[in-house]
């Protein structure tokens, strides 16, 4: 796929995921790799940006499994923000449907 | 490359950043590594899954709004080569940019310090000079700043003493009137800033109530606005309260309360209801 498509849309979809629940940084790179091919190296780079830019706050939860992890929670401001990609999204993506369909069948 | 050789190369590449960031970001890397590692893969094959580490130190890097340092390149090293050198040239340029406009500001305010120097001494030389001119010539000059406060001044005090008993009482007076005046002035000022919080907290409450009934998480923020409103609102009530009228012009308005009361007894309803009692009074005699 087309790597900027995947890095255009990234943002939208690691905000969704958290949004939904709370997750760590191994089981969101799971999930995004589910739904797109994407290396996973961009994505903690990105958490890390959208932290630092107050979408996300973090916290450290304790698991039976090995160290505490650390997990990402939405902010108020990071809901605007996926709410806000989410319209863009949907209008960028039905201006090029319309526009592919209209010159789709010259 | 396995997961320390990674690992330091990382922390290597990441030292612009503190110390508690570098830490937590490695951590977190570790933390995937060893995941990957217990569903099966080897360090390597995790590792390789992050992509080119430059890239990744860049993007990073990027979520601080730091510039990744170049690495690699020929045209990169020339241009490193090149930069100091030219670096300098612009340090140069700027240095004798920035000393020939300190040079214009230091001239610039010389000759306006010579400017008012200049003027001060010729207000000097104007003062001294009315002692030698004619008194006609003296009335006919315009009178200065302080000449006309004075004199307002002094029509100000006249007009309190004419209308006060002695001289004592009226300088009172006016203190207390000014000291008064004041306080109402500090006040006022004092309410409009509590009510000026009351409509931004408000509005801010009003937006808050929107964004509550579409579902944001802020209930919180609502009440606390709600209760900093109400804070607002009554302490500029009570500030209000704390306005003193003038005590003559209350003395006056009560005085003329009490006199329309007085005067009532002249009207033919005010006859009728006292005539009973003195018919009354003398059927008792």
């Amino acid at each position: 796929m087309n790597a900027q498509f995947k890095k255009g849309v990234l943002e939208l979809l690691v905000l969704e995921s958290v949004r939904a629940r709370d997750m760590y940084g191994y089981e969101l790179v799971e999930e995004i790799s589910g739904a797109i091919d994407v290396k996973e190296g961009t994505i903690y780079p990105l958490l890390k940006r959208l932290t630092n830019e107050h979408y996300f706050e973090t916290y450290l939860r304790e698991s039976t499994e090995g160290p505490p992890r650390k997990y990402y929670r939405l902010t108020a401001a990071g809901i605007m923000r996926a709410d806000e990609l989410r319209r863009e999204w949907f209008e960028f993506q039905q201006g090029v449907c319309t526009f592919l369909e209209e010159h789709g069948h010259e | 490359m396995n997961k320390t050789e990674f690992l330091l190369t990382l922390q290597k590449q990441l030292s612009l950043l503190e110390d508690e960031e570098q830490r937590d970001i490695i951590d977190e890397y570790s933390q995937h590594i060893d995941m990957k590692v217990e569903k099966g893969l080897s360090e390597e094959e995790a590792i390789k899954e992050f992509g080119d580490i430059d890239q990744l130190v860049s993007d990073i890097l990027g979520a601080y709004h730091v510039k990744a340092p170049s690495t690699v390149g020929d045209s990169n090293a020339q241009d490193a080569q090149q930069a100091p050198v030219v670096n300098t040239e612009k340090i140069l340029e700027g240095s004798k940019l920035a000393a020939a406009n300190a040079a214009a500001a230091t001239k610039k305010s010389v000759s306006k310090l010579k400017d008012v120097a200049e003027n001060l001494k010729s207000k000097l030389a104007s003062r001294e000079k009315p002692t030698v001119q004619n008194a006609e010539e003296a009335q006919n000059e315009k009178p200065g700043i302080l000449t006309r406060f004075r004199v307002f001044l002094g029509k100000t005090f006249n007009g309190i003493l004419r209308g006060s008993s002695s001289l004592g009482s009226g300088i009172a007076g006016m203190a207390i009137t000014l000291i008064r005046w004041c306080w109402n002035a500090l006040v006022a000022c004092t309410a409009a800033c509590f009510l000026l919080c009351a409509l931004a907290l408000l509005f801010t409450l009003g937006f808050c109530v929107v964004l509550l009934i579409q579902g944001y998480p802020i209930a919180g923020i609502c009440l606390c606005a709600l209760g900093l409103l109400l804070v607002s609102l009554s302490i500029s009530l009570l500030v209000i309260r704390l306005i003193k009228r003038n005590p003559k012009r209350k003395a006056s308005e009560y005085t003329a309360s009490s006199n329309s009361g007085l005067k009532d007894t002249d009207s033919p309803l005010a006859a009728a209801n006292t005539a009973p009692i003195c018919a009354n009074s003398t059927a008792s005699i």
